[in-house]
């Protein structure tokens, strides 16, 4: 960007104005407090965002629920199984 | 025995997506009300007040293409400055400039005469800086402590980037002078772009 200023002048403000930055920047870790800060209040967020937050949870759950129904036909396991009974059997 | 189905990808939380747009927007919003306030500690407070507003109407933001989240973030910042202003409106001398807050940082070590001469230099910047005319030093600042473009700026600003160009340009031939960096006979003469 040109000013019309001597290249030395520009070196000389660029290294002034850097400093000045230096000075004046918000350090991370005092960032990060204000933010902190700021997210413990309350984001307000209404019940259609968590319904639409949790529904990809609700949906697996009901997915994983239907997956094992079968499973509740399984004989119970203290029920000899089908190779304990041939096998003893044919124990004399 | 049924295949369990896989889990799908964790859902980034309000929080998560928060913080890293806070991240990514806090270095111009800072140089910003900087340069609006020309006041360190007032920045930081009217700062922590627009990021608040934002979160608090994050779950409308959340639905705000990018650069429409950050309008509404600057336009935000722009309305709670105002407000500042009317507050403190009459307030006069109450105010604590960039140059107080500089000047109190306290020297950690006995600094070097190079050091002492360059902290004062910036001491005397920073007056320069504040006698900036507002648009002038916002987009100053912006640029210096922001890091933000002309192009950047010009959209923050609503106005057009050869308008942030000019600005900039003489905000810094105003700064060489009154810092005499220019040849002896310059005159600090402030003359509004707008």
């Amino acid at each position: 960007m040109a000013t019309g200023l001597a290249p030395a002048i520009e070196a000389e403000l660029d290294l002034l104005l850097t400093g000045w930055a230096e000075l004046h920047e918000l350090p991370p870790r005092y960032a990060e407090t204000i933010r902190l800060t700021v997210m413990q209040t309350d984001g307000g967020f209404d019940a259609a965002w968590w319904q639409e937050l949790f529904a990809p949870v609700g949906q697996l759950l009901h997915r994983v629920s239907d997956d094992l129904a079968p499973l509740n036909g399984l004989q119970p396991l203290m029920t000899p199984s089908r190779t304990y009974l041939r096998w003893a059997s044919m124990r004399p | 025995m049924p295949e369990i189905p896989a889990c799908p990808a964790p859902i980034p939380g309000p929080e998560a997506e928060f913080a890293a747009w806070y991240d990514s927007q806090r270095m111009a919003l800072h140089a910003y009300l900087l340069g609006k306030t020309g006041d360190a500690d007032t920045a930081l407070d009217l700062f922590q007040e627009t990021f608040l507003r934002a979160w608090q109407h994050f779950a409308l933001l959340q639905t705000f293409p990018p650069d429409r989240r950050r309008y509404w973030l600057f336009a935000v910042a722009r309305n709670v400055t105002t407000d500042h202003h009317r507050r403190r409106a009459g307030e006069a001398g109450a105010v604590q400039t960039l140059g107080d807050r500089a000047a109190r940082r306290p020297a950690e070590q006995p600094a070097p005469q190079e050091l002492l001469e360059r902290r004062e230099q910036v001491l005397s910047l920073t007056a320069a800086i504040n006698d900036l005319p507002d648009d002038w030093r916002t987009a100053l600042v912006l640029q210096t402590l922001g890091g933000q473009s002309s192009a950047e700026i010009a959209a923050l600003l609503g106005v057009p980037a050869g308008t942030v160009r000019y600005w900039i340009v003489r905000a810094r031939k105003e700064l060489a002078a009154t810092l005499k960096l220019t040849p002896a006979g310059s005159t600090k003469g402030t003359t509004h772009a707008h």
